[in-house]
């Protein structure tokens, strides 16, 4: 596996912990009503941390001493995956304005703090399909390409 | 990516090069490995400079790398 596929890999996997984490203080604060626990945060900045040393680590192991860090067809591919998540922006950013507008009313109002949200979990959303991009044209697999 | 056109016999020459594996010629060409799998599978068609950087790794022509036909190319 290259680095350009460790990077898309540990990207999608950072961005589902991301989301993961996301619904957990949603349902946890929205619909249990309970506020998270100074425990609970600890455990999962510990965990985020394990997570990103590893992440790291895997990262530093090459294939070769001599591998380089990325080449033409990986550009090409980061490319491609770019224009993907670009349009996607537009995309969800369209979605979301059109079912809001649905959900909540045209004459509705979300409170401004939501909004943050939105755009973190958007972002997030783009990570991922950036990964995925990037991860479909290697055909998945570590090996091959 | 692709070139439907485009050919080549990396395989067969790393096997004339004392069974060169793909990683080393990867080393001296510049590249991943899975670059060069995409190549020698004809998934990719490389640019020109990398096409030469393979062939040197050779110490052969580009011709004896790469072969192309127009009736059967994508482009």
């Amino acid at each position: 596996m290259n680095k350009t596929q460790k990077g898309a890999w540990s990207t999608m996997m950072g961005g589902f912990l991301g989301v993961s984490i996301y619904v957990g203080l949603y349902l946890r604060m929205f619909v249990t009503r309970k506020m998270p626990t100074t425990v609970g945060a600890i455990w999962v900045i510990a965990g985020a941390f394990l997570l990103t040393g590893l992440v790291l680590y895997m990262n530093q192991r090459k294939q070769s001493s001599a591998e380089v860090e990325s080449d033409e067809r990986d550009k090409i591919i980061q490319k491609n995956a770019v224009l993907v998540a670009f349009i996607c922006v537009w995309l969800l950013l369209f979605i979301f304005s059109f079912a809001s507008g649905i959900i909540i009313g045209v004459d509705g109002s979300i409170p401004v703090w939501l909004i943050a949200l939105v755009n973190v979990g958007i972002l997030n959303i783009i990570l991922m399909i950036y990964s995925v991009a990037v991860l479909v044209q290697y055909k998945w697999r570590p090996g091959n390409g | 990516m692709a070139d439907k056109g485009l050919t080549n016999k990396i395989r067969q020459l790393r096997f004339d090069n004392h069974e060169m594996t793909q990683q080393q010629l990867a080393d001296k060409a510049g590249v991943t490995r899975q670059t060069i799998i995409a190549i020698e599978q004809g998934k990719y068609a490389p640019s020109l400079p990398l096409a030469f950087k393979i062939a040197r790794a050779f110490g052969v022509g580009i011709d004896d790398v790469f072969e192309f036909d127009d009736h059967h190319s994508g482009s």
